[in-house]
Parts: structure tokens; sequence; C-alpha cells
């Protein structure tokens, strides 16, 4: 993976190529931006850059033997730090530390890549707070996090940011279309659901997880029109297993989310299942956009009870029956 | 050697580069020239401000060749030894690292070999919070009575993490956050020295992104040097900063006073498409909302608003069409929504929304605005049962009705002196003898029992009763069952009467009439409540605020 290949953060690579070409990159970098936008690669990327015996324009080769050795891992001087278990824990942030102190091995500089560096204990990143400002040697560290807020600030202070963005959908379209192979629509609607996350886009069950959750919404659909016990009967399902769950609530909360937008503004580009536009539109039409709202916020709400570690049952049955009240309060 | 970062290379030598820690610097100093320097201490203070590089410079100038000196000359041997960190007599130790009571022990073995001839062994604990509470404890001797010539220095970005115990052994100096103006004027050197160019705004706006750190400052110069080709622009500033637009912004401002939610949901999808950081937006914006607060509130808003990216005449356009508490609520609502943003799976649908209850906001009425209205309809309501005629305003179609239905003049008191009609009719005692005729209709006669209060207008007998289901109302007005009980009210009474029932709204029964057969017909309290909670007005409020009605107090002129 070289710069070039990394679509849709022109900025983010521009930071870092042009402080690489000026001889000026900092001691620590801090990568952060949503899941699955290209941070890790565009990490590994710069250490290929760095250690690459053939670069041109600023950018490795991608076939010297620095650059295959990194490509599978097997680089000495370019190592990844990632959570062992849970957390990244003390005993590892100290062999790092220790391995810093000695030269590259065959490479020009060292490079260190922290992946989730969110999930540094408390020990291990005040322990890290030191090698961070002040590493010895020329070692290159790179914190790579989706969630910047979850570092101690004395962490982020210390590392220079670099914030990559969500990508722009037409790139994720053409990515898809281009290497994926797939056809555009199919392409369009895989991309919109990614949320800018090429990760997300290329999961291998996108597809079944759209099967899924549309499963899911016409369950509690039916159910929400019958009342009474088939409610219960689907809140038991629903939370059957707390991931199925998850992935329910965030069809739902992109289906409430469509009907709320519709109703503001009646135009189907804006919504994130266009190819429902049909079924959405009828919706939007019966409900009142306060309703729209109320079921959008119930389903919200249900999502943020089972990141808190709700019993995903009550939560199930909570959902419910906010919805049933919802529907049928007064639709004005 | 690879390149040092500005804020290394720029680390302060010597007391007097320090920037913005003059109370702490001076102290220091005056201590040094007295030679009263203390044996351990406490540096405190967030994050960047210069809490280690204090602490170097004060190891320097303990130990400079022609010190103790107020400043280290920075020439000497000894001053550039501990600069490189090479130093045998100032070591810096990483708490964070050497957190346990082993490394402690080894310390004190360590401190117990004396530093060479007037020299002073100086301990540097960094993020010293980290060490273990057997550690701190393993400490404490030392710390309260070192051998000679040592010093202690002890620094943490949290305080509240040192036991008292080690904190009251130490002299503790807090580190203040930096100032916007200190830190662009270091910048401006920085930026000098280095040869690149870059306005005075251009600094400002890194230095108030930095939350007082000097660090975060220098580093974000640093990146920004690195993004241009000597000139740091608007351009280079946008990419390190992330800023937004400010046409982007103002664009918002107007969908939200203008009740676009159309124009808020496209204007966050283009900003989708474009992969721009829906929070950086969030941000913004809150701080354009901040500006127009400022300009509704002072009357010298200048030096309040600094840096803004939008054009002032649209800033104060933009103010003039918000009332102050709808920036109030927009601020609000938008604070938790970026609270939310973090850590949702799609923070876009939570702008989205945010974004279209903020457009609902301009058509809302205030706070003070519905209080005000509620207020004007209560003294409105009072009057209607202070004179004769019951002009009742704001009414639903059923309590007009019902208001027709009162009677011209309020009817006589039931209680409180002898009940009597102005017929000489004891109602209250007829109506008794009416329910002991009915007793023998169980259901009838319990759902009379519900009865709260009875009057007489003529030949008509108002029955007053509890909001009741339906069954009590298809019941009571069932033809054969109203034969009944009118037969009875006839015979207690001894006239020929009709009968009617009046009902009151379900809530009247929260508030307890003081006296069930007042005023006839009439329950002010229970009549007040029922047209308050019906008004549209109310209803929006109770809606808004997910409230209910506890108590209707009168307003101030009533």
């Amino acid at each position: 993976m070289a710069f070039r290949c990394i679509i849709g953060q022109e900025r983010a690579l521009a930071l870092i190529r042009r402080s690489l070409a000026k001889d000026r990159l900092p001691q620590a970098y801090l990568f952060t931006g949503p899941q699955g936008v290209g941070k890790r690669l565009a990490a590994l990327a710069l250490a290929k850059a760095l250690n690459c015996q053939g670069p041109a324009d600023g950018d490795s080769c991608g076939s010297c033997l620095s650059c295959r050795k990194i490509d599978k891992g097997l680089h000495p001087d370019v190592r990844i730090v990632e959570p062992e278990g849970a957390f990244i824990r003390i005993d590892q942030i100290r062999e790092l530390t220790e391995d810093l102190s000695r030269r590259p091995y065959e490479g020009r500089r060292k490079v260190y890549i922290l992946d989730q560096a969110e999930r540094m204990g408390l020990e291990a990143a005040n322990a890290f707070l030191k090698t961070l400002e002040e590493p010895p040697g020329t070692a290159l560290l790179i914190l790579v996090t989706p969630s910047p807020e979850a570092l101690l600030p004395t962490v982020r202070s210390r590392c220079q940011e670099v914030k990559f963005n969500p990508l722009p959908i037409p790139a994720v379209v053409s990515y898809l279309e281009r290497v994926a192979g797939l056809d555009p629509e199919e392409a369009w609607l895989l991309a919109s659901l990614s949320g800018g996350s090429l990760e997300r886009a290329m999961e291998v069950q996108a597809g079944s997880r759209l099967k899924n959750q549309e499963h899911h919404r016409l369950q509690v659909f039916s159910a929400l029109a019958s009342g009474g016990v088939a409610l219960l009967d689907v809140a038991e399902e629903l939370a059957k297993d707390k991931e199925v769950f998850r992935e329910a609530l965030e069809g739902l909360l992109i289906w409430y989310r469509d009907l709320v937008v519709y109703q503001h503004t009646t135009r189907g580009s804006l919504l994130w299942n266009r190819d429902r536009e049909t079924e959405i539109r009828k919706g939007a039409e019966t409900l009142a956009p306060k309703v729209g709202m109320k079921l959008y916020y119930a389903v919200n709400e249900a999502l943020e009870a089972l990141s808190g570690n709700v019993n995903p049952r009550l939560a199930a049955e909570t959902l419910l029956f906010r919805m049933e009240e919802a529907l049928s309060g007064p639709q004005g | 050697m690879s390149y040092l970062v500005l804020a290394r290379r720029w680390r302060p030598q010597r007391f007097e580069e320090v920037v913005g820690q003059r109370p702490v610097t001076q102290t220091l100093k005056n201590a040094l020239a007295s030679g009263r320097v203390a044996h351990a201490f406490l540096f405190a203070g967030p994050r960047g401000v210069g809490k280690t590089t204090v602490a170097r410079i004060l190891a320097k100038a303990l130990n400079c060749d022609k010190g103790p000196a107020p400043e280290p000359c920075d020439e000497c041997l000894s001053c550039q030894e501990i600069a490189a960190g090479r130093s045998l007599n100032c070591m810096e130790i990483d708490g964070a690292s050497n957190r346990g009571i082993d490394e402690v022990r080894e310390l004190r073995e360590n401190v117990r070999y004396s530093p060479g001839a007037g020299k002073h062994k100086v301990i540097i604990i960094d993020e010293v919070h980290m060490l273990t509470e057997p550690a701190f404890n393993a400490l404490l001797k030392t710390l309260e009575e070192p051998p000679p010539r040592v010093v202690f220095i002890l620094a943490t970005t949290e305080p509240h993490k040192v036991p008292a115990t080690i904190r009251s052994r130490c002299q503790r100096y807090d580190f203040k956050r930096i100032g916007v103006g200190e830190i662009v004027e270091r910048l401006g050197l920085i930026a000098r020295e280095e040869g690149v160019k870059i306005a005075e705004d251009g600094l400002t706006a890194i230095a108030r992104a930095v939350e007082g750190s000097l660090r975060d400052a220098q580093s974000l110069l640093d990146q920004a040097i690195s993004y241009s080709d000597g000139h740091i622009g608007p351009d280079e500033l946008q990419a390190v900063l992330g800023l937004v637009e400010g046409e982007v912004i103002a664009a918002a401002l107007q969908g939200i006073t203008e009740r676009d939610a159309a124009a808020l949901l496209e204007l966050v999808d283009s900003l989708h498409q474009r992969g721009q950081d829906l929070r950086a937006f969030c941000l913004a914006l809150l701080e354009h909302l901040r500006h127009l607060m400022v300009l509704k509130v002072s009357q010298k808003p200048g030096p309040l608003l600094g840096l803004t990216s939008v054009d002032p005449e649209i800033l104060r356009g933009q103010a003039e069409r918000l009332a102050l508490p709808e920036i109030e609520l927009l601020v609000r609502l938008l604070t938790q929504a970026e609270q939310e943003m973090r850590r949702a799976p799609y923070p876009r649908f939570v702008l989205e929304v945010v974004l279209v209850r903020m457009a609902e906001v301009k058509s809302l009425e205030t706070l003070e605005a519905i209080l005000g209205r509620l207020a004007e309809l209560e003294k409105r309501l009072s009057q209607a049962y202070s004179v004769p005629s019951l002009e009742l305003p704001l009414v639903s179609p059923i309590e007009e009705s019902r208001a027709q239905a009162l009677p011209k003049e309020p009817p006589p008191p039931l209680e409180g002196g002898p009940s009597t009609s102005p017929k000489g009719v004891d109602l209250e005692a007829s109506w008794a003898e009416a329910r002991q005729i009915l007793a023998e209709e169980k259901v009838l006669s319990a759902l009379l029992a519900e009865t709260r209060s009875v009057a007489l207008e003529g030949d008509l007998l108002v029955l007053t009763l509890d909001n009741g289901n339906a069954y009590l109302r298809t019941t009571l007005e069932d033809k054969e069952n109203r034969g009944r009980i009118e037969a009875a009210v006839s015979q207690a009474f001894g006239k020929k009467l009709k009968v009617t029932y009046r009902y009151l709204p379900p809530e009247a029964e929260l508030v307890k009439p003081k006296a069930s057969m007042g005023n006839a017909g009439e329950n002010p309290e229970g009549q007040a409540r029922s047209l308050f909670q019906r008004h549209p007005l109310v209803q929006e409020a109770l809606e808004l605020f997910r409230g209910r009605i506890i108590e209707i107090k009168e307003g101030p002129q009533a």
C-alpha cells in the first residue's frame, strides 16, 4: 500500500507527504478519523516511503525488498502494536520503549504504529508520555485512533494530529465499481450505507446485513400493527443476539432518519436507502413529522441503552412500547 | 539526526524565556538569589505549559558553574550536560514507567550518594501522579528530610491524584494556561526565526485552538510550516486546523432562522459528500452562535468576538433576527448533539435531526412568551369568575357549549352558613333524600356517589360529576335510568325536576375542591385547569418540556 493507492484523503496525505518531503516529520503522529478510511494504510505507506530503497516522487516503489517486507509484516524496523485482548498493555509499551533505543536493523528509520491507540490503558499511556515526547534515536511513532477524545490530553498534546475525513461517497462508489467490480446501483447502496468507511462498505457480510436489517424492520412493523403480545414476541427475538439487535436498530435508525429527512425535503436524493423511496414516501405521508421524530428518538435511545450495557430484552421491550405509544399518539 | 519539532527545539533554556508563567519563574529566581531554595517542589498544571521545562531550568540554575544563580549561564559544562540529559546531577525519572515501590527504593539508594562539591542532585519525577500508593509512601520520609543538597521536583498534570501527605511536603507551584496574546507573541518569534510568513490573525487562530497549551500551538505551527511553502495563509490554516468556511456557517444559521429544514439537510449532505468533518462543523456553528450571543449582550462586542470568518454584516443581521432565549435554546440543542456525535454510529444523523429541531425553534414561542400568555389567560379567567357574565376566552367548542349552559348568575353556595336555596329548599338534604330513594338501584347509586356538586337552576337539577368513562355516561344518559333519577329527585325535592349532568375533565380530581358541594356547577380550579390544559399553547408547552401541569399560580396582576 502506497500513498497513491489511498483514496479520498488528499488533505491528510498532503500534510504528511509535505512534511516528509521537507524532512520535517515530527517524532510522533496521531492519525484520527472514522473507522476504515485509510489511517492505518497511510501509516504503513509512510513507513514504506521512509524505508523504500527506490522511492519515486516521495512515494514508495512497492517492489523493493523493504517495501515487500513491510507489506508482508516482516520488516524488523516497522512494527505494529495492537491491543492484546482489550488493551494495549504497559508491558507492550515498555518493550517498545526498549526497542526504540536500538538502531534500525536494516531500514533507515524505525516506525512504530500503535493501532487503536485509544485502547492504551491509563498506566500504559502514562508510561508512554516521556518516550512520546522525546524518543531516543530516530524512531517515528504513529498513533492511530478513531476516537481521539478517549486518549489522555497529555498524549494528544505530544503528537502532531492529522485528521482523516469520512470518505466522500463518490470516491467510495468509484472504488467499489473499479476494484470490487460491483454494478453501479449496488455500489451506490453500499457506499451510502458505509458512512464514508471503505472498510464497512467492503465487509463481506454487508449484503447479508442489509437483508437482516430489512427482515427485522418488517418484523417490527408487523408487530406494531398487531400490537400487544406480538410486541413482546418480537422484543424477545430481537434481544436474543446483541449484535443482531444492534444491526436491526441501526437499520431502523436509518429508516426513520430517512423518513424525517423526506418529510422535510421530499427529495429522494438525500435518502440513505435510495432504493426504498416509494415506501419511505408512503410512510412520510401517513405519519406526522413529530411522530417520525419521536420514532427516530425511540430507536436512538435504544441504541444508546445497548451501548450502555442495558439488558437487551428490556431495551427491546421499551423500544417497541415507546414506538407503539408514538404511533397511537395524536397525529398533530 | 532526524528533524526536531519546534516544541523541542524551542524549549526555553532560561527562566526569562519561559512564556506566561511569570509568578512561578520570578519566585524561583528570588529563591535562587537569596539561597532559600526548597528541597521539594510540586509543579502542577495542564499539558504543555512548561512544567518540565522549568524543572530543567531550575536544575541548571542550581548546578551552574557560575551559580547557584537566578539564571543559568547555559554555557558551562554543567548546563550543557543537563540540557542534553547527560548530567549525573540531574535525574529525570518517568513516574509513569517507574511507578512501583522497587523503583522508589532504588531512587532512595541513589540519593544517598552525595553530588560533587558545590553541586545539587536534582531529581525530577515527571507524571508523578502515576506512582503507586506504596511507592508514594516509600517516598515520604526522603521527601521530607532528604540528604543535603538533594532537590526533588515532582511534576504532574493531575495534582489531585497526588496524596495529601506528599503535597504537604512540597512547595507547590501552579502553572497556568497561557494566554492567547502570549502564545501569539511566542509563535510570531518562532515564525520569524524559522523564516516563515504568517499573518497575525493566523497566529491568533492557532492560539485559540489550543486551550492555552504552548506545546500544542507550536505543534500546529510546525505542521502549518511543513504544509506551506514559506507563507502560511488561510488555506494552509484551513488544512491544519480543519476550519469550516464562514459562508457555510452563515448559510446554516440562515436556514435555522428561516425555518428551512430542507436547506439545512441539503447543506449537511453536501458537507458529507465533500468529506468534511461534521463535528468540526458543529463546533464552528456553536462558536458562531456564541458570537451572536456576544453581539446581543455586549455593548462593545469587538474584542470578545475575536476571530470570525463570517462577514460582520451578516453576523449583525443574524443577531437581529434571533432573540436571546432562542440563541440559548439553539446552543443547548447543539451542545447536546455535539456530545452525542462523539459516540453515535452515524454522527451525520445526529446532526441532521438536531438541525431539523433547531429549525423548529424559531417557530416555537419562547418560554417567556408562553408564560406571558398563560398569565394573561389566567388573569382573564379570574376576571371571568368575578363578573356575573361569564366571558370565557380561548375555549374549545366543548367548553363553549358548557359555558353557555352555565347560569347567568352564580348559584348561591351550598355550604358555609345555612345551606338553603332561594326558595328555602335544603339542597343537600334533598339530594341525600333522593339518593336514599335510589339506594335500591345499586348501579345508579354507585355512579351517583361520584357526584361532586349539585345545583338547582329553576326546574333543572345540575349534577356535576368527575370525568366519567363511557360506561358511566351512557348509563346515566340512558332514558330509563334518567327517568328513575328524575322521579327520585322530583320526589325528594317535592317538585317536578329535570336532571342534567356535567363532567369535570380527568385532572380535575387532582385538585381537591375545598368544598365539595361548593359553588354549584362550578369548580373554579378544575375549570381553569381544564381550560389551560386544552389550550393549544399549553399543549405545545407540555410537549416541549415533556411536562405535566402540577400547579396553576395566579399571575401578579390577578
